[in-house]
């Protein structure tokens, strides 16, 4: 992206006005007009105070604020709420939940300047790995259940489910 | 305690100053990160899931052909001391080392490779050579990770390529970077110049030990910033055009303050290793100081011809004594816990048994 000034120099200093009426303006300058407009800045921000800073930015826009909101990952539980605050994500899944909104794609492209992958592709392994895995995740979730089923004492369903994890583990252990 | 023997010796390949450009660029290091599929990334992460990821790794490294040289070492028992000297060894982060639960670190027997679990990511896979060699660290650090790839689904996207916990290192997941020693620069206050010229190639330049620390002994990292867009011999090539630039920019200096400045420049290094030789106290940071002019004193010609001011000391002694002195390094070489005031003291005594060794040569 250039500079709006110049229109010579690469932007690398973007500036988000809010205005009154929550009206978003946005500026890209690069470094040497950004100084001439006397916009100062930590040079040595980390990237994660710049990710926080893009993230604060696109939550105070206008009517995306509704649909960003609403956005929770199914798997993990996170929220977009959660994801801007700690710049992390919970999970691979949550990826393609965010992605509903239109803000995501741009928040990945204010990063890295782009937004689609160009590099290598992973080759499939074996099937035996991605079967240990999703056995592993069952576990993992009938675990949980049994947890609370037994809270909610719901003690004929928690059999159940104690008894399946029992045939996972012996499947498991005979697979080795 | 771990008996860390086995796994570290007296010091990493890496450190040998062997590497082409080593008078400048003291190592290159090119990190891959990874998460596998079917578990949640670190942030919503549970004791279950680090233990079931971290024991299917171990396992999947120990019984690879490729890959069972590495030494997997546990991090959940190991005391915070041994964990800083990986720290301090670059073989795994401080996140990882001030982390909790079940995690851990493969290392290869040279120190070049290190394979940390459950850090920021599932996996993150790095190699460190000697001098200015990305191509070549690439190359192994791909070579590792479709050993681990046979057995592990890695999580992807179409659109968004390898799939990260923090969206700065999705796509590639591949940061390189090279670690520079630019004394001639900062002291022809010429750094500044070339922060803003990379910072605006959307490179980032770090201090000695990663993100937001200072310029310390003169030490620069630079790495790439962007990881996604770019393919991995995009952004090797890229890193390949930038560094070397800096280095003649540095040599060049060095030339420069040699005709111009040669007795002060002389008088500076010689002054620097008198007190690395006799001091009775050294801090870690005046340490730092005095031995990044003596690094440049061993370094002052060109690669076709060599300068050093004091031939009796190699790159490697002065590498390894970098390493050493570190804080927690000090403390396994006492033995027993140290009070600031107390590693100044015995960082000196090492430096002054170990260079007592090199004929001070005029």
């Amino acid at each position: 992206m250039l500079c709006e000034a110049c229109h010579q120099s690469q932007a690398t200093v973007h500036l988000a006005e809010i205005s009154q009426a929550n009206l978003k303006k946005e500026t890209h300058l690069c470094e040497a007009c950004a100084a001439k407009k006397g916009v100062t800045y930590n040079v040595k921000m980390s990237i994660e105070d710049l990710l926080g800073g893009l993230l604060k930015a696109q939550q105070v826009a206008g009517r995306q604020t509704a649909e960003l909101e609403d956005l929770k990952c199914p798997e993990c539980g996170l929220t977009y709420a959660e994801f801007a605050a700690r710049a992390r994500f919970g999970c691979a899944h949550d990826y393609t939940v965010f992605s509903a909104s239109e803000n995501f794609p741009k928040l990945i492209e204010r990063v890295h300047g782009r937004i689609q992958h160009t590099g290598k592709t992973p080759t499939s392994p074996g099937g035996k790995a991605q079967e240990e895995i999703s056995r592993l995740a069952e576990l993992r979730r009938l675990e949980t259940d049994l947890a609370s089923l037994v809270q909610q004492e719901f003690y004929e369903k928690a059999a159940a489910v104690r008894d399946r994890i029992k045939q996972l583990k012996d499947a498991m252990e005979g697979g080795e | 305690m771990v008996d860390f023997s086995e796994i570290l010796t007296d010091s990493g390949e890496w450190l040998k100053g062997t590497g082409p450009d080593a008078d400048v660029v003291m190592s290159t290091r090119v990190r891959l990160a990874r998460n596998i599929q079917g578990f949640p990334f670190h942030l919503k992460a549970t004791p279950d899931s680090k233990r079931d990821l971290a024991s299917i790794v171990r396992r999947k490294v120990e019984s690879s052909k490729t890959l069972r040289g590495l030494r997997y070492v546990c991090l959940e028992g190991v005391e915070p001391v041994d964990r800083v000297v990986l720290v301090e060894r670059h073989l795994i982060s401080r996140e990882l080392a001030d982390g909790e639960g079940d995690r851990g670190v493969a290392i290869g027997r040279k120190e070049t490779v290190s394979i940390m679990v459950n850090e920021e990511d599932h996996l993150r896979i790095q190699v460190l050579r000697s001098g200015f060699q990305p191509e070549e660290a690439a190359a192994e650090v791909e070579s590792i990770e479709r050993s681990l790839e046979g057995e592990l689904p890695f999580s992807f996207h179409p659109k968004y390529g390898y799939l990260t916990a923090c969206p700065t290192n999705v796509g590639t997941g591949m940061r390189v970077s090279a670690m520079l020693h630019i004394p001639a620069l900062v002291l022809a206050k010429q750094v500044e110049k070339f922060f803003n010229a990379l910072a605006q190639m959307r490179y980032a330049v770090r201090g000695l030990y990663g993100e937001g620390t200072q310029a310390l002994g003169d030490f620069f990292q630079v790495s790439n910033q962007v990881t996604l867009g770019r393919s991995e011999a995009q952004i090797i090539d890229e890193l390949q055009r930038v560094v070397p630039e800096i280095v003649k920019y540095e040599r060049d200096m060095r030339q420069r303050l040699m005709a111009e400045n040669r007795n002060e420049l002389e008088d500076k290094i010689w002054r620097s290793f008198g007190l690395l030789r006799h001091a009775r106290t050294l801090s870690s940071e005046e340490m730092l100081r005095l031995l990044s002019m003596v690094r440049l004193g061993l370094n002052l010609g060109t690669p076709e011809k060599p300068h050093s001011v004091i031939p009796g000391l190699s790159i490697k002694i002065v590498n390894d004594l970098f390493i050493a002195t570190q804080p927690a390094h000090l403390q396994k070489e006492a033995q027993r816990p140290l009070k600031p005031e107390e590693r100044d003291v015995v960082r000196a005594e090492v430096f002054r048994k170990r260079l007592a060794r090199v004929t001070d040569a005029q």
